[in-house]
C-alpha cells in the first residue's frame, strides 16, 4: 500500500573531511508529511540538499520518484518543489511577476499560466498583494510567496527547509494549515525544523544529530521509544522504601517529595492502558495511600534529548 | 536551450534593470559625463592654428589680404612660401593645418574685372579645426570685399570707374571667391584620435560592469538558490542576461557615437560596416569577460572591484596614451594583451588609415579568442550545484 517516493541508502557527505551526514538510510512514502528534526548543524539541510540534487553525496544513493538523483540531478528537479531557508525570490519583481517568471521557466504559458498563478495566489492568500514588489512584503508574506513559487509546477514532492524559522508562533500555525492543505492534495511534504513543538505536526519524524539519523518514527512512537513506553505519574503517601515497589510496574524515572509527606513517582510503563487500571490495587498491596494518578504528556523536546543523549 | 526560458530570463532582466536606478545611472550616466567632458576639453576656442601663406601675386591688393590674415587671432602664419605647390606640400605633410594662396594676377584681376580668387588648401583630419578655418577665412573675405573697394576708390575717381566699367560699384563691392582644395593630411586631429578611446572605454565600461554585476547579484541575493532548483540550463540563464545587456551596451555605444558626431563634430571616416562589426565584437567580448568575473564573484561588491581592476589598467595600456612603439618590450606584451588596444588600433586603422577589417587579421583573431576564452570560462565556472 505504501509506495516510496524517496529512498536513501548509506548516504554520506563529507566537507573537507568533516562528516556532515553519516551513512543515512531512510525511506519516505508518498502522501506523508515527513520531518527532519534536529539542532542547527545536525545535517538536515545537507540531507535535503542532496535529495534535491544540489549537493553531490560523497557516497551512497538517493532515488526520488524513480530517478537516481546522484546521476541525474537535473531530471529530478521537475518533480520537486523547493523552498529554501532564506528568501530567494526577486525582490525587485512583484508577487505576480515572480510567479509568472518561475512558471515560464517551467514552460507554463498563456492561459494555463494565468490560471496557475491565480490558483496559487488564492492558496497562499496573496491576491491582495499581487502587484506589490516582493521586497516590500513582510517576512510572513514573503514566505507565503516562496511557498507559492515552490508549487508553480505542481510537484509531487515539496521540500521545505526551515520554512518557519524566525516566524512567530501564530504565523507558524497558519503555515502548517497551508502545508496540510497542500498535503491533502496528494503532495508529499518533507520539512526540516528545529522547533520541537511544531515537529509533532508531521506524520513521521527523523531525528538527526551530528550527521546521524538517530530514530525514525511517528511523533507518538518516538516519545514512547524515548522512555520505553508511556510515562505515568503516581502521587502517594507512605514510606520512601515502599516506593521501590513501583519497579515492578516499569522503570522509575524520577521520585520527588511533595509537601505534606507526599511522593510523586514517574514511571515509564510499556503501555499505560494496561497499567493505569491496576495501580489502585497495586498501591494498596504496597502499603501506600494513593492520592492521584495521571499520564504525563511527554514533550518532543524531552523525548529528543533522551533519544539523542541516551 | 528553450526559447520560453530564454524569453522569461530576458523579460526579468529588463524589468530588474529598469527598477534599479543606481545601476542604470552608473551604466548610462557615467559614459555621458565622460563623453561630454571629453568633448568640451577638446572643443574650446580654437586659436593660433598653424597655416602657411603663399603670395604669388605680390601686387597691391594682395598685401591687404596678407595684412587681414595676419591680424586674425585664429591663424598663426607659421610658414611663408613662394608657390602653391610649396604650400600644398606643407599641408600634406602635416606641418600646417591649411595654406592660403593668393594666385599671381590677383591684383590685376581685381582692377580689371572687380573679382578675384583666393585658394585654400585644407586637411580635414581634425573636423573642429577645419571648420574653424573655413569660418574664419569667410569672415576675412567678407571684410576684404568692402575694404578693397575703398582702396580702389581712394586711387581712382568714381567717374573713372564707372566709365571704365571695370569695377561693379553698383553694390560697392569687390567680388572675392574662395577656392577650397581639400587634401589628406598625415597628422590626425587629437579629437579623432581619442574618439575611439572614448567609445571603447564607454562600451567596455557599460558591458563589463553590467555583466559582472548580473550573476553576482543573483548569488548575493540568493535568488540563484531558487533558480537552481528549476530545469533552467546554464545556457538559458547566461544567454538571457547576455542578450539584454548586449542590447543596452550597443545602445549606449550608439549614443556615445551620436553625441561625439552631433555635438562635437566627429567625422566618421572609413567603412561604417567595419566600425559596426568591430563594435559588436568588442561588446560581446566585454560582456563575456564580465560574465566570467561575475561567475567568480560571490557579491556585487567583489564583482565591481574585479571590474575596476581590469578597467583602469586597460585605459592605460590600450595604446592611445602610450603607443606600443614607445614602450619597452615587457610593457608591449601587456598592451598586446589588452582587449581595448585591439579595439582602439582597429578603429584608428579604419577611421584614419582607411584599412578594412579583413586587412587586420591579428586584431580579429585576438577579439574572437577573447570572446571564446571568457565565454568558455564563464560556462565552466558557473556550475549548477551549490557544493
Amino acid at each position: 500500500m505504501l509506495s516510496p517516493i524517496v529512498s536513501i541508502v548509506d548516504l554520506t557527505k563529507k566537507f573537507n573531511g568533516l562528516v556532515a551526514v553519516n551513512r543515512l538510510n531512510l525511506t519516505i512514502y508518498r502522501g506523508e508529511i515527513f520531518g527532519f528534526l534536529g539542532p542547527n548543524g545536525a545535517g538536515k539541510t545537507t540531507t535535503i540538499r542532496m535529495i534535491c540534487g544540489l549537493i553531490k553525496p560523497t557516497s551512497g544513493s538517493i532515488n526520488v520518484a524513480g530517478i537516481d538523483v546522484v546521476r541525474n540531478a537535473e531530471a529530478v528537479r521537475s518533480k520537486i518543489g523547493y523552498m529554501a531557508q532564506s528568501f530567494c525570490l526577486y525582490e525587485d519583481l512583484t508577487v505576480e511577476e515572480n510567479l509568472k517568471f518561475f512558471s515560464s521557466i517551467y514552460g507554463i504559458s498563456g492561459f494555463e499560466r494565468r490560471k496557475r498563478v491565480q490558483e496559487l495566489l488564492e492558496l497562499v492568500k496573496l491576491e491582495r498583494f499581487r502587484n506589490v514588489l516582493a521586497g516590500n512584503l513582510s517576512g510572513g508574506l514573503k514566505q507565503r510567496l516562496a511557498l507559492a513559487v515552490a508549487l508553480v509546477h505542481s510537484p509531487e514532492l515539496l521540500i521545505l527547509d526551515e520554512p518557519t524559522a524566525g516566524i512567530d508562533p501564530p504565523l507558524r500555525r497558519e503555515f502548517w494549515h497551508f502545508f496540510r492543505e497542500i498535503n491533502r492534495n496528494g503532495v508529499t511534504v518533507i520539512i526540516t525544523t528545529h522547533y520541537m513543538d511544531e515537529s509533532e505536526n508531521c506524520d513521521r519524524l527523523g531525528l538527526m544529530n551530528q550527521g546521524v539519523l538517530v530514530a525514525v518514527d511517528t511523533p507518538l512512537n518516538l516519545k514512547r521509544k524515548a522512555y520505553g513506553g508511556d510515562v505515568v505519574e503516581v502521587t502517594v503517601k507512605g514510606s520512601r522504601n515502599a516506593l521501590m515497589e513501583f519497579q515492578k510496574l516499569g522503570s522509575i524515572i524520577s521520585v520527588s517529595s511533595q509537601p505534606n509527606g507526599l511522593w510523586s513517582v514517574r514511571i515509564a510503563v510499556k503501555n499505560s492502558e494496561e497499567v493505569l487500571p491496576i495501580i489502585p490495587s497495586f498501591t494498596g498491596g504496597a502499603g501506600l495511600n494513593l492520592v492521584g494518578i495521571r499520564q504525563i504528556q511527554v514533550s518532543m523536546e524531552d523525548a529528543f534529548i533522551r533519544l539523542v543523549g541516551g | 536551450m528553450a526559447m520560453y526560458r530564454l524569453l522569461a530570463v530576458m523579460g526579468k532582466e529588463f524589468k530588474q534593470l529598469l527598477r534599479d536606478p543606481r545601476t542604470l545611472a552608473v551604466v548610462l550616466g557615467a559614459p555621458l559625463v565622460f563623453i561630454v567632458s571629453f568633448g568640451m576639453a577638446y572643443s574650446g576656442e580654437i586659436k593660433d592654428v598653424d597655416i602657411a601663406l603663399a603670395n604669388e601675386d605680390r601686387g597691391l591688393f594682395s598685401w591687404y589680404v596678407v595684412q587681414e590674415i595676419s591680424s586674425s587671432k585664429v591663424f598663426k602664419i607659421s610658414e611663408y612660401v613662394s608657390s602653391f605647390t610649396g604650400a600644398r606640400y606643407l599641408v600634406e605633410n602635416g606641418r600646417v593645418y591649411a595654406a592660403i594662396i593668393i594666385p599671381s594676377g590677383f591684383s590685376k584681376n581685381i582692377l580689371e574685372s572687380g573679382s578675384g580668387v583666393i585658394y585654400l588648401v585644407i586637411t580635414h583630419s581634425s573636423p573642429a579645426i577645419s571648420r574653424t578655418i573655413e569660418a574664419e577665412i569667410n569672415v576675412i573675405i567678407a571684410k576684404l570685399q568692402t575694404k578693397l573697394i575703398s582702396v580702389i576708390l581712394s586711387q581712382l575717381s568714381l567717374e573713372e570707374l564707372n566709365l571704365s566699367g571695370r569695377v561693379n560699384v553698383q553694390y560697392g563691392l569687390v567680388k572675392l571667391n574662395l577656392n577650397e582644395i581639400s587634401t589628406v593630411g598625415k597628422e590626425v586631429g587629437m579629437f579623432t584620435f581619442y574618439s575611439p578611446l572614448i567609445t571603447g572605454l564607454t562600451l567596455q565600461n557599460a558591458a563589463l560592469t553590467l555583466a559582472a554585476i548580473s550573476v553576482a547579484r543573483e548569488k548575493e541575493r540568493k535568488t540563484i538558490e531558487q533558480l537552481i532548483m528549476t530545469p533552467i540550463t546554464r545556457f538559458d540563464f547566461l544567454m538571457g542576461k547576455f542578450i539584454v545587456y548586449f542590447i543596452i551596451s550597443m545602445l549606449i555605444t550608439f549614443i556615445s557615437f551620436e553625441v561625439l558626431i552631433s555635438f562635437f563634430n566627429l567625422a566618421l571616416m572609413g567603412s561604417l560596416l567595419d566600425i559596426i562589426i568591430l563594435n559588436i565584437m568588442f561588446c560581446i567580448g566585454s560582456l563575456t569577460a564580465g560574465m566570467a568575473i561575475s561567475t567568480l564573484s560571490k557579491t556585487q561588491m567583489q564583482a565591481i572591484e574585479i571590474s575596476t581592476f581590469i578597467l583602469l589598467p586597460s585605459a592605460v595600456f590600450c595604446g592611445a596614451i602610450i603607443p606600443p612603439e614607445a614602450t619597452p618590450e615587457y610593457a608591449r606584451v601587456i598592451i598586446y594583451a589588452t582587449p581595448l588596444y585591439h579595439y582602439f588600433d582597429s578603429m584608428i586603422n579604419i577611421m584614419v588609415k582607411g584599412i578594412t577589417l579583413i586587412d587586420m587579421p591579428n586584431h580579429i583573431i585576438y577579439l574572437i579568442c577573447y570572446i571564446l576564452v571568457t565565454l568558455i570560462f564563464s560556462l565552466k565556472t558557473f556550475i549548477k550545484r551549490i557544493g
